[in-house]
């Protein structure tokens, strides 16, 4: 059984601004797995209606939260919410684990927007008994930067950043694509015509064979991507920017020292910049700086999120109590017409529990 | 009762090919009411009681542990049955239900020819179309598996396929992308023919599980010392069919001493004397896989022998089979 919700926590975030929102337990599935994947099917409790919806215990809160938000006459407008209460995954503690956090939607002015919320979070965390929290950061946005900077196509890049994200090998990288030698003449031929050419006879061929639109792809598709992936089978990374890259993903060093370390491989960046700019609104607004650590890994594969990336562990390591961080990328996901900030925290109180006694 | 519960399939084929099987190793099933009852028993062993279900309801039955031992295909104990080795062991590969679980997309697809595109496939779509790639499949958990980015941590290697939904599909799969209700499936298939005539084609890396027939055990059912019992008769005819079934009989006179002659010949082909070196001037008898039935007889000619005779055997009885070792090994004293 999961303790009481400490009531102090959710009145310090209504009076910080967080409208308190009560979400149904019972969410429609099709959110959660369109924007958190397949993946977490697995993990979740899914049932049906009569009519065959597929509906979900609620697997977390930001999803709920995000979709009230659009649903409301707040959608477009900045917007802050908490929430706290039971989410349910397969698993840990039965399948029942008690959640509380906050969400803020809209607001344009980012550092501070970050600030404050990872301030309540470590407000919070201190009155769950966690004075000192072990701070973990991330930045997705730094990691997006640093794949850029690789010298190769576009394709290749969008591959590498999914291999980082999902806990891959990098190791396309290393390996040049195994090329099928049936279409090698066709290939070579493609990319002495040059891509608008190319495009065209792929089309004709598709269309000459009688091929339409078969598994929701149209020809002009399918030849774009034939042609970039010759493009992409020919591409070699040179060893001195895949040891550049590896060396960025191995970064785990102090906040305060990573800028340096971070700059040596990105140079002068916006990215970068925007890393420097947190962690002095951080030290300006009095957190402690000095007890977050940086590593570029922290929060690859946490689906939706984009840019800060943080968690709170107790000093020594161990696992996550809590985290949160940017997702702008989110409410566009769910639907909304324009892409609109994100951020937020949750806290698993439960995890607390040994850390009190 | 306290005794064996054998789960075997219903109807069709897979019935026929299973009593054939059990037929060759003098198993032969009774059904008391005649074909329409859905028990039986086998002649001559007793504490036994066949239980005729259908293959899905077989590897359910062998997960709760309801059925001692049945037969299934190995596609639906690895969908149905989560942490499959920990709660069934496969015994014994049967040799027939022979079918592929495979990843296949559109033919016009001609930019798709491994996971790894699949899954840029998978990412334009949603970069583009805001939706991801859609894989019709009835075999939820092994899409899901197979699909899963390999970590280094785990031993594995090799990109998934990220940006991908499951459409659940029951029946006739493959006409999904046709219809527009899916992009891609994952679906079982022998010959690959009704794949062609849908206009798909199957990934060069995209074979998910070589599946066929398995005599498969539960590790959760209630195994009582009739239980053991029957399961041991029944599995060291079946070990003695299976045995005789993959070697030859070899026999040859060799003048003088045969010991390192059988030593070098076990090394070089897996021979076996079963019955040691024979007496001065009686055969050598080797048991051998067939396969290199001929290049043994070449090296028994060249190490002396005179006339060699090659003859398939009815049943090998080994005095500890590994098909008993592997069941009683599992189930822990």
């Amino acid at each position: 059984m999961s303790r009481p919700l400490p009531q102090a926590l959710i009145d310090r975030f209504e009076a910080a601004g967080f409208a308190r929102v009560d979400l149904p337990v019972l969410q429609p599935a099709e959110p959660f797995l369109d924007v958190m994947g397949e993946e977490l099917r697995q993990r979740m409790f899914l049932t049906f209606d009569a009519a065959g919806r597929e509906l979900c215990l609620r697997p977390d809160f930001t999803i709920p939260t995000a979709l009230l938000h659009l649903a409301s006459s707040e959608a477009g407008r900045a917007a802050s919410y908490s929430y706290a209460g039971p989410v349910f995954r397969h698993g840990a503690n039965g399948g029942e684990v008690a959640q509380i956090g906050v969400e803020s939607f809209g607001r344009p002015d980012r550092l501070a927007a970050e600030t404050e919320v990872l301030g309540l979070a470590l407000e919070a965390a201190a009155t769950l008994g966690l004075r000192t929290p072990e701070i973990r950061l991330g930045d997705r946005a730094l990691v997006e930067a640093a794949v850029n900077a690789v010298d190769a196509p576009a394709s290749l890049r969008r591959r590498i950043k999914r291999e980082i994200a999902f806990g891959g090998s990098l190791d396309c990288l290393a390996t040049k694509a195994k090329g099928d030698a049936e279409h090698a003449g066709l290939f070579a031929a493609l990319e002495a015509a040059g891509p608008e050419t190319a495009r065209g006879v792929i089309e004709d061929v598709l269309s000459l064979a009688g091929i339409t639109t078969v598994g929701g792809r149209t020809p002009a598709e399918i030849a774009e991507r034939f042609i970039e992936r010759s493009a992409a089978r020919s591409a070699v990374v040179s060893p001195a920017q895949r040891e550049a890259l590896k060396t960025f993903l191995a970064i785990d060093a102090p906040a305060p020292q990573a800028s340096a370390r971070i700059r040596q491989l990105l140079g002068a960046s916006a990215a970068a910049d925007a890393f420097d700019q947190r962690i002095a609104a951080f030290a300006a607004a009095g957190l402690p700086v000095d007890a977050m650590r940086f590593s570029a890994s922290t929060g690859q594969g946490f689906d939706y999120y984009d840019g800060l990336v943080f968690e709170l562990a107790r000093s020594g390591g161990g696992e996550a109590l809590g985290g949160g961080g940017r997702y702008d990328g989110l409410l566009k996901a769910l639907g909304a017409k324009q892409p609109a900030p994100g951020v937020g925290f949750a806290l698993w109180p439960d995890r607390f529990e040994e850390t009190t006694r | 009762m306290s005794g064996l519960v054998l789960a075997i399939p219903s109807k069709g084929r897979l019935q026929e090919n299973v009593q054939a099987f059990f037929a060759r190793a003098g198993l032969t099933f009774v059904q008391a009411g005649g074909s329409r009852d859905y028990r039986g028993a086998i002649v001559d062993v007793p504490d036994v009681e066949i239980a005729y279900l259908s293959a899905s309801d077989i590897a359910g039955q062998l997960a709760s542990g309801a059925v001692h031992l049945g037969v299934t295909g190995e596609d639906l104990v690895r969908e149905t049955i989560p942490d499959a080795d920990l709660r069934v062991k496969l015994l014994q590969p049967l040799g027939f239900g022979y079918a592929n679980v495979v990843v296949a997309a559109p033919k016009a697809w001609i930019d798709v020819s491994t996971m790894s595109d699949l899954d840029d496939v998978a990412e334009d779509m949603r970069r583009r179309h805001g939706r991801r790639l859609r894989v019709a499949t009835k075999y939820v958990n092994l899409t899901r598996g197979f699909f899963a980015w390999k970590k280094p941590a785990e031993g594995r290697s090799g990109p998934g396929v990220s940006n991908y939904r499951i459409v659940e599909s029951v029946g006739a799969t493959e006409g999904a992308p046709a219809a527009g209700s899916a992009d891609v499936i994952v679906d079982i298939t022998t010959t690959g023919a009704t794949l062609a005539a849908n206009g798909l084609r199957v990934l060069d890396d995209g074979v998910i599980l070589r599946s066929q027939a398995q005599l498969v055990a539960s590790l959760a059912a209630e195994w009582s010392p009739a239980a053991r019992s029957a399961a041991r008769t029944i599995l060291i005819r079946i070990a003695a069919e299976v045995r005789a079934r993959s070697v030859r009989e070899i026999r040859a006179v060799i003048g003088g001493r045969v010991e390192r002659l059988i030593v070098d010949l076990g090394a070089r082909f897996d021979a076996r004397a079963p019955f040691g070196p024979p007496a001065p001037g009686t055969p050598l008898v080797l048991h051998a896989p067939k396969r290199v039935v001929f290049d043994l007889v070449e090296a028994l000619s060249a190490a002396g022998a005179g006339a060699v005779t090659v003859s398939t055997l009815e049943d090998v009885f080994e005095s500890s089979p590994a098909l008993v070792e592997d069941l009683f090994g599992a189930l822990g004293g």
